[in-house]
């Protein structure tokens, strides 16, 4: 038993990567880059920009919402 | 504990988006139909005008794609709460790389703390120097022909009033241990105004409330845009994120207080009874 732990630990030499500090950047890239996708669709679309063309189905929806939070619109 | 602290971000910033919903349906929606109202009157007395120049003719009335009543309720509730749990994720991230220096500098720090200044920070950086820049306006306020400039210049301005405010943060920071820390706060704080003041100087500015309707003699036929509406938005829109996040900070900073906590805290108790039962 302490035998067979002891070669595998041998066998695996290779430096092994700290995951949790990737993991971590991974998640806290991850929020923002759906939160700013969220925020630009909430605030900008279809105001000057549109990425559906020229729909204005989001626009109309949050038209409101958009006053509120003091984003530009007509 | 980075999952758990963007999970409290989320949380916070819903409960946020949606107090601040409530407050925004109460006192800025009233604001926004009487705007609505004039906008109708205006363009009526627009279109008078152009029938009596050129002769009958009437513009046809664009069918709406939402009504009112889902705009003012459904649209602005999703909108206000999707806002909100946004900047409860930025608020996350931001707090998990803050902390992750500081409490590692300063392990003395109350983590709520640096939560509470985060939380003065977001409001100062994403919505108070915007809106100094750009005051938000009711519908009817703000030309059409302009949205695209009003747009970039507003996108600008928060962009680079956020990229300040992280390096104003570093700054402090970096300053803290060379001039104490009150200096260091007060040499990031007047850093970020200055920065700021010179980019919103550089930026456009617009002027675009409406004036009075005037028919070919001069005459005003239907007045300009009521000022006390203009007023009673601008004060309830900063009175609403003045709410959102105090609500979002406070709840992210009650999380955090769970969570710092001894998670030993609860089985410890049941051995010491279990100790005390057996003695």
């Amino acid at each position: 038993m302490t035998a067979s732990t002891h070669t595998t630990a041998k066998a695996r030499s290779l430096a092994v990567p700290d995951l949790s500090v990737a993991g971590a950047a991974v998640w806290l890239s991850l929020t923002v880059l759906l939160a700013a996708l969220a925020y630009y669709f909430l605030g900008y679309d279809q105001g000057a920009v549109s990425v559906f063309g020229s729909d204005t189905h989001v626009h109309e929806f949050v038209h409101d919402a958009r006053h509120f939070l003091g984003f530009p619109c007509h | 504990m980075e999952k758990k602290f963007i999970g409290a971000g989320l949380l916070s910033g819903l409960i946020a988006g949606i107090v601040a919903f409530i407050f925004a349906r109460l006192f800025i929606e009233p604001q926004v139909a009487k705007a609505i109202d004039y906008e109708g009157g205006r363009s009526e007395a627009e279109e008078a005008l152009e029938a009596a120049a050129h002769g009958g003719h009437v513009h046809g009335e664009g069918g709406e794609l939402f009504t009112r009543s889902i705009q003012e309720n459904v649209g602005a509730g999703i909108g206000t709460v999707v806002f909100a749990v946004c900047m409860g994720a930025f608020f996350a991230v931001a707090f998990t790389i803050l902390w992750a220096y500081v409490g590692r500098r300063y392990p003395a720090t109350d983590p709520r703390t640096v939560a509470a200044a985060l939380g003065a920070i977001g409001f100062v950086a994403l919505f108070g120097v915007p809106f100094f820049a750009y005051p938000a306006n009711p519908p009817a306020v703000g030309d059409d022909d302009t949205i695209g400039a009003r747009s970039g210049a507003f996108l600008t301005i928060t962009l680079l009033s956020v990229a300040f405010a992280v390096a104003a943060v570093v700054l402090a920071l970096w300053l803290r241990p060379r001039i104490g820390g009150l200096l260091s706060g007060v040499a990031a704080t007047v850093g970020y105004l200055v920065a700021v003041t010179i980019t919103v100087a550089l930026l456009p500015e617009f002027h675009e409330v409406p004036g009075p309707v005037t028919d070919g003699a001069g005459q005003i036929v239907f007045p300009g845009f009521p000022g006390d509406v203009i007023g009673d938005f601008r004060v309830y829109a900063i009175a609403g994120q003045v709410i959102l996040w105090t609500v979002l900070t406070v709840v992210f900073a009650l999380i955090l207080g769970r969570l710092s906590r001894p998670p030993a805290s609860a089985p410890a108790a049941d051995d010491e009874r279990i100790v005390a039962g057996n003695s």
